[in-house]
């Protein structure tokens, strides 16, 4: 029995990196460029159906298409920022206005994106046999897949987290997350670096829907469902706090293993929910979050 | 004071009367015209509720379709219980608490909290649903056959219709409406006034969010056979914050001009590019944030403004009776302004006949 | 005697900067009380505390006798605090009469609503702004905006006013006409603390002066005398010569 609960803590846990990956990717977006981007996850979507792609019609490693998914997804975001975020930021006369006027921009993008998706590969499932084969890791067994999805998320949290704390463009980027205007009498070009810090957190999450693919079935309407996930975390977190991001999303990943273990896999959702819940209740400024 | 009583007085019969009108439309029209009317008064109720509170409070709420859903599920799980009147009792209740529920977590901390978790509430309460009718009732999705034809639906929809608008047309006349205008604007404002902000926020909320939810209720037995993914539909949130945007969110009316072009366009285009439906209104959508910000109502009352106002006293929410003065005045005045034309309106037309008529009778040399 | 509001022991850190340091102060009814110190001493802080804006560390409040220490801003309101702000809050959709009606509404007295915009009307016509009742904040002129921030407080009929230097930036002839609004509170009874920088104000109006620096109350009395003070005017001209 105890035995059993640690099993499916470990598996929490491998699935938390990922959704610990996510959330940080989300936390570029919303922390340091201050844009809610409810069309976040439709960019895992697309990443997603890349490697499916590349895996079915190439024979290669879903791997490989990282090289191709993340460089196109921080471009993309980048443009996004640049074209569609930018006039918003401009006309917005208070960080609450511009809150909401990209919730609703990308609530259209949301539906637009997902349209597209559904129209270019139908709104059916898909789902691919990469590394299936299980591993044994301290005596449990899981499948190799979610066992490299897990090591790849690591390796690109800690590039994140490296480029945050050991780089200028990251102190730029973190002056920017605590305090946009004092950021901007510094002299850090404030829409430069947010144009960037966003297509970065789109990089991320282009990443994460590579490797969510190897071991998940998939279809275009899924993207709503991690953006949802991401925002619980980055608020359990603390907006602007990586490290926030990752224990709420390990936190997430080992509650979510529980509730599939003892309830059921279905109810997903209602637990981030009431996660959320107890978080807000007993914590309203996150866990984080400081009086 | 006494101008906006005049104002109800005049604007009263007339809306009485039209009500009256629609209440005998189901006679009148054919099958297919009562299902559009029928899915037109669902959303523009849906819409006139969102606007109740999201259009005051500026909280955009992104859950419309979780609180339709479970009206629509109240229906569905109860209808071989109870009668229908009973069952959207029930339903009204259920959407209550659980508007309070959300509300009470989510409103006292930020706005953005609330947007967050309207967003996810649709999905989650699917979820829900189908995991327990899989796993404590063994079924997935349930008929709903009552004797209650489109007809009944019809007239049910809209007394749920005007009682929108009405509770809407008090809220603006009311402790409570004031207040929430106020916090739209400033909330330390609000508060400074002596405003129990998070209060407001609920009440407003809860009341909109029971329309919602007796939407969903009366709309259930026309869809006959009901599952978690018809009920919670995240487009039906969707389309109502855009109807409500196309609109605009500063008059009562924008409702109307929201919902009427938006069913045209999603008429047509789930009828001519069904796959392309999604894509098209995500792009509409885009395009009303992007260049329409203040919706329909906007441009109206920007052309108004250019009209010049002739004075600037309180509009007091029901300032049109005085713009129309304002406009017959102003029509007047440029009917009766010295033409430069020298034979007046008809010097043109007089002109035209006499050439024409010179053309014909040659004069006489 | 008795005060009408008592402050007493109050603190407020942000973090490790302590803006108000046990600060004890007192008014009564009719009274204005000047509160004066360099920029950042904290005055706008106390306000704040005092006002329900933001929360006390440590110290209590005690308005007529009760405790509202711990009570939100709005209810503060309804016991009668209630205050200017020293940024004037421009609200751009709403007209200037409806924010004094939600005054009206929700203040102390919660007025019946078809009261209000007639009673609103007879505030705003007090303060010379009847004719920009139906005007946004935003299309009125600098005193214009401070004036109607000093009707929405008066609506909801406050005992105890804090003015948060609400006669800063006017001009020599509008200054007059701003004093004698002060001191037709006072005369009304209102107890009024008034944060100026504006020192014939502090004079002509305040019985009495508060100073503060750095977040403490360093003297308090008549204000000949405080202004004499050396502790103060070093205070005022920096440490070099103590
Ligand atoms: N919300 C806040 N967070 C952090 N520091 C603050 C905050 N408000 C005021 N301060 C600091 O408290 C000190 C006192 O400020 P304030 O009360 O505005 O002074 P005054 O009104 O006397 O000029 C200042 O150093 C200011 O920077
Ligand atoms: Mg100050």
């Amino acid at each position: 029995m105890a035995m059993q609960l640690i099993e499916v803590v470990i598996g929490g846990v491998i699935l938390g990196g990922l959704y610990a990956l996510v959330a940080i990717g989300f936390n570029l977006q919303y922390g340091m460029a201050r844009i809610v981007n409810l069309a976040y996850g439709e960019f895992l979507m697309g990443a997603a159906f890349a490697a499916f792609w590349t895996f079915t019609l190439l024979a290669v490693s879903p791997i490989l298409s990282l090289a191709l998914s993340v460089p196109v997804t921080f471009a993309a975001n980048w443009l996004v920022y640049r074209y569609l975020m930018a006039p918003l930021v401009r006309r917005a006369r208070d960080r609450e206005q511009l809150e909401g006027e990209t919730i609703l921009a990308t609530f259209g993008l949301l539906f637009v994106l997902r349209g597209a998706a559904t129209l270019a590969f139908s709104a059916n499932n898909r789902y691919y046999d990469y590394l299936g084969a299980p591993v044994r890791i301290l005596g449990f067994t899981y499948a190799a897949n979610r066992v490299l999805a897990f090591a790849l998320a690591c390796a690109f949290g800690v590039a994140v987290w490296l480029i945050l704390t050991r780089t200028r463009f990251g102190a730029a980027l973190r002056a920017l997350a605590i305090d946009p205007v004092g950021a901007r009498l510094v002299g850090i070009d404030v829409r430069g670096m947010s144009a960037l810090a966003f297509a970065g957190g789109g990089a991320l999450v282009a990443a994460a829907g590579t490797l969510v693919s190897t071991f998940l079935s998939f279809n275009p309407a899924i993207g709503i469902e991690f953006t949802m996930k991401a925002l619980v975390v980055v608020i359990m977190g603390g907006v602007g706090k990586m490290m926030g991001s990752l224990v709420a999303g390990l936190l997430l990943g080992v509650a979510e293993s529980l509730c599939s273990f003892y309830l059921d896999s279905g109810l997903t959702l209602a637990v981030a929910y009431a996660l959320f819940l107890v978080v807000l209740i007993l914590r309203p400024r996150g866990l984080f979050g400081t009086r | 004071m006494r101008a906006r009583t005049a104002a109800t007085a005049i604007a009263g019969p007339p809306l009485v009367l039209l009500v009256a009108i629609l209440a005998c439309l189901p006679w009148l029209l054919s099958d297919y015209e009562l299902s559009l009317a029928l899915h037109l008064l669902s959303y523009l109720t849906l819409t006139v509720a969102w606007a109740m509170f999201s259009g005051t409070t500026r909280l955009v709420s992104l859950a419309t379709s979780a609180f339709f859903g479970v009206g629509m599920y109240t229906v569905a799980m109860l209808v071989k219980l109870m009668p229908l009147e009973a069952i959207f009792a029930v339903a009204a209740g259920i959407g209550a608490v659980l508007a309070l529920v959300v509300g009470i977590v989510t409103l006292r901390i930020s706005g953005m909290f609330f947007v967050i978790f309207g967003f996810g509430l649709s999905e989650m309460m699917r979820q829900l649903m189908v995991w327990w009718e899989i796993n404590k009732t063994f079924t997935m999705g349930r008929y709903v056959r009552v004797n209650f034809d489109n007809t009944m639906i019809y007239e049910h929809l809209l007394g749920l219709c005007v009682l929108a608008f009405a509770a809407g047309f008090l809220l603006r006349r009311s402790r409570l409406g004031i207040a929430a205008l106020v916090i739209g604007e400033d909330e330390t404002v609000a508060r400074q006034v002596g405003i129990d902000v998070p209060f407001v926020k609920l009440a407003i909320f809860v009341l909109s969010c029971v329309l919602m939810t007796l939407v969903g209720a009366v709309m259930a037995p026309r869809f006959g056979f009901i599952n978690p993914n018809i009920a919670f539909n995240p487009l039906i949130s969707f389309q109502v914050v855009i109807m409500a945007l196309l609109g605009g969110l500063k008059r009562l009316w924008g409702p109307i001009l929201g919902v009427l072009p938006l069913i045209a366009l999603s008429e047509t285009l789930e009828v001519e590019f069904p796959f392309w439906y999604s894509i098209l209104l995500g792009l509409v959508f885009m395009a009303i944030v992007y260049f329409l910000p203040r919706g329909a109502v906007g441009l109206i009352d920007d052309a108004w403004e250019r009209l010049g106002r002739p004075m600037e006293l309180p509009r007091g929410y029901t300032g049109w009776l005085r713009d129309a003065g304002a406009g017959v005045a102003r029509a007047w005045a440029w009917l009766s302004r010295p033409r430069t034309l020298p034979g007046g309106f008809t010097g043109p037309i007089e002109g035209w006949a006499k050439r024409q008529w010179r053309r014909l009778v040659p004069e006489e040399r | 005697m008795a005060a009408l509001l008592e402050v007493s022991g109050l603190r407020k850190a942000f973090g490790g900067l302590v803006a108000v340091n046990d600060v004890s102060l007192a008014v009564s009814a009719g009274e204005v009380l000047g509160l004066i110190g360099p920029n950042g001493s904290g005055k706008t802080t106390l306000l704040n505390l005092i006002a329900g804006s933001l929360r006390a560390d440590a110290g209590t409040i005690r308005m007529d006798g009760e405790d509202v220490t711990r009570l939100p801003n709005h209810k503060r309101v309804r016991r009668r605090i209630n205050r200017t702000f020293q940024l004037v809050r421009v609200s751009k959709d709403i007209p200037v009469i409806v924010s004094v009606m939600a005054g009206l509404l929700h203040g102390a007295e919660r007025a019946p609503y078809k009261d209000a915009s007639y009673d609103a009307a007879g505030i705003l016509g007090e303060l010379n702004l009847l004719l920009k009742a139906g005007q946004r904040l935003d299309q009125l002129t600098y005193i214009e905006q401070k004036r109607v921030e000093l009707a929405r407080a008066l609506a909801t009929r406050p005992r105890v006013l804090l003015l948060d230097e609400w006669l800063s930036g006017l001009g020599p002839g509008e200054l007059d006409g701003g004093m004698s609004v002060v001191w037709s509170l006072a005369a009304q009874g209102i107890a009024v603390i008034l944060v100026e920088h504006v020192m014939t104000a502090v004079r002509a109006l305040c019985g009495r002066v508060a100073v503060m620096n750095a977040g403490a109350k360093i003297a308090e009395g008549p204000p000949d005398q405080v202004l004499r003070d050396p502790e103060v005017i070093r205070a005022y001209l920096g440490d070099a010569d103590a």
